[in-house]
């Protein structure tokens, strides 16, 4: 679906202003018009679009995630996007479980109470009792369950889809679809390329979107990341960080980089006598991944190395004012590009608190990280533990870089991508109000 | 505008909304054939979706293994004349099923052996590539002792150098 530019819808909706006797039987007849051509959808959309142009009221909005009812990153990234456009757009969220504004405040801090929630179940994901959605599941066979959303989307003039989901199809007249990786090749209910717009989050996923959907998407938009540093003078411990989820697969591979920290312990232990390598992350209960660190914990008691298992923003927000150097090795022997890190958020979150990230040289973190001027990437653990003994050994060469990192933090700052999120939608306001003067 | 002209349109939008809602089939909305099949290039894929498409075609393959036609196997679209074809159809099938079946018992056992042996390379490659796991972590930890004995050699000649220089 297309939002219509015409000369005659604009000077439909002018006469409608002027003269609207006459106006309105050339409106119902270009519905009647439409309506045989195009289908009913299509002339939905273009009354939709005349009540927009007549200000008979403000542009309709919506936002879905199959996985609004779980904290994550992706769904931040959505929930802040439409944080900054309430005063513009009517917004309703869609959410296939139950969730509140009051949830979203307490996971995000974003006040969205301007907002109203939707929540539309899935049958066939109900009749299974599951929490998670996973759209890796539907083939031809189940047909595709998310059609109710795809219905739901023709009800709105603007529709996003935030959610790794290809399988909703956009009948609004203009849609966009986030995406933070493209995680399944196109096959069966593939719709991505029938949206308005593809926004992605960082260069690496914009490559795979070109190499496994086969078309250039077209606005590029950084995650936001607010974790500024406000107690500036805070003393800084000897403490090295890692903020990352504790994922079943152990695709972050803490695994790996304990037994780094081991490796330096035993190797410096003048050096490192004070060092502590702290784990903090989330992680759902029962998991088999976690259990196996914390068997390695048991095994090596007494080396400085603590989990922080889903630990609050505010004991987040501490942890990276106090801490010296980051670790990242998500990516580390992948099998898939999908296990490298999309973008990267908590190492630019630490970067903002004037931390030295030493990271997996792949994916995301290479638009953020600057070898040798704001942190190191390196390839493997043993370049891990080279260049980790450098800082540790060099006090100077930490600050230098520390301030760096900082400085390059400021790229993808909350005020930068409000920024450009707000030029994003007036851009699309121009074009489907003409008449509006922004 | 005017009100009336408001409630005009609102009551258009009503009517299309009331027809529209009626609708539950995507195409028809959309007013076009939405779904596409999308041929999969085998070079592109990753080890880890390589694994995923074989499984995903031995489960096939195991399904059909069996040529032998059965009596589902046999249909007629013709609305008046589909019994009797269908019964002559299957009569046809007793009478040359012992010889066909000769050829076809064959082709099975075939695609019994070809499946098993699919299933053996894959098992193999499985292995092979947790030893290529193994052997890069050792690699790894190789690579990790190296670093730490070169800078232990460099603290060593240092201090070697300070002595002389004393």
């Amino acid at each position: 679906m297309c939002p219509q530019k015409s000369e005659t819808l604009q000077s439909t909706v002018k006469n409608l202003k002027q003269s609207p006797h006459a106006a309105l039987s050339e409106l119902k007849r270009k519905i009647k018009e439409i309506f045989s051509e195009q289908g009913i959808q299509a002339a939905y959309n273009y009354i939709s679009q005349v009540e927009v142009m007549l200000g008979i009221r403000k542009p309709r909005m919506a936002i879905y995630d199959h996985a609004f009812h779980f904290i994550g990153g992706a769904q931040k990234y959505g929930l802040s996007l439409i944080s900054f456009l309430q005063n513009q757009f009517d917004i309703s969220i869609i959410a296939n479980k139950e969730v509140t504004q009051q949830d979203f405040l307490k996971w995000y801090d974003l006040d969205l109470s301007r907002c109203r929630i939707k929540c539309i179940k899935i049958p066939f994901y109900e009749e299974k009792k599951v929490d998670h959605l996973d759209p890796a599941c539907i083939s031809k066979k189940t047909g595709n369950p998310f059609h109710l959303i795809s219905q739901e989307s023709g009800n709105y003039d603007i529709f996003i889809n935030n959610s790794m989901n290809e399988m909703v199809y956009p009948l609004s007249n203009i849609s966009i679809i986030i995406c933070h990786f493209p995680e399944r090749r196109p096959k069966s209910f593939f719709y991505a390329d029938y949206y308005t717009y593809v926004v992605y989050n960082s260069q690496y996923t914009a490559e795979w979107i070109r190499k496994k959907w086969k078309f250039s998407p077209h606005r590029h938009i950084y995650p936001p990341a607010d974790m500024e540093d406000t107690n500036k003078n805070a003393a800084k411990k000897k403490i090295i960080l890692s903020v990352a989820r504790f994922e079943v697969g152990g695709i972050k591979r803490q695994h790996e980089m304990i037994e780094a920290f081991l490796k330096l312990k035993q190797a410096y232990p003048k050096i490192t006598k004070d060092w502590r390598f702290i784990l903090a992350g989330g992680s759902n209960p029962n998991n088999p991944y976690l259990s196996s660190l914390r068997r390695i914990l048991d095994q090596n008691p007494n080396q400085g190395i603590e989990l922080k298992i889903n630990a609050t923003i505010q004991e987040i927000k501490s942890l990276y004012e106090e801490s010296m150097l980051f670790w990242h090795l998500c990516g580390l022997t992948h099998d898939d590009p999908a296990e490298v890190e999309h973008f990267g958020m908590t190492i630019v979150e630490a970067m903002q608190n004037r931390m030295i990230p030493i990271v997996f040289d792949g994916g995301g973190p290479r638009e953020i990280v600057a070898h040798g001027k704001n942190g190191f990437r390196v390839k493997s653990k043993a370049e891990l533990i080279e260049y980790s003994t450098r800082l540790i050994t060099d006090e100077e060469l930490m600050q230098r870089l520390g301030e760096n990192a900082l400085k390059k933090s400021q790229i993808f700052s909350k005020g930068i991508f409000e920024k450009k999120v707000r030029s994003f939608f007036n851009d699309i306001l121009k074009i489907y109000n003409p008449l509006e003067e922004n | 505008m005017d009100k009336s002209t408001a409630k005009e349109i609102e009551k258009l939008k009503k009517d299309i909304t009331l027809k529209k809602e009626r609708i539950q089939d995507i195409k028809k909305l959309a007013n076009k054939e939405i779904d596409r099949r999308f041929p999969s290039d085998l070079e592109e894929l990753s080890d880890k979706e390589l694994d995923s498409y074989l499984e995903e075609y031995l489960a096939s393959m195991d399904k059909s293994f069996d040529p032998t036609p059965d009596k589902m196997s046999l249909t007629s679209h013709r609305k008046i004349l589909r019994i009797p074809i269908l019964l002559t159809k299957r009569f046809l099938l007793r009478l040359t099923g012992v010889y066909i079946n000769l050829i076809l018992d064959k082709q099975k056992k075939f695609n019994q052996q070809s499946i098993a042996f699919y299933r053996a390379i894959l098992l193999r490659i499985r292995r092979n590539r947790r030893k290529i796991k193994h052997l890069d972590q050792r690699i790894s930890e190789c690579e990790g002792n190296l670093v730490i004995l070169s800078k232990k050699l460099e603290e060593l000649s240092y201090h070697k150098d300070s002595k002389k220089d004393e």
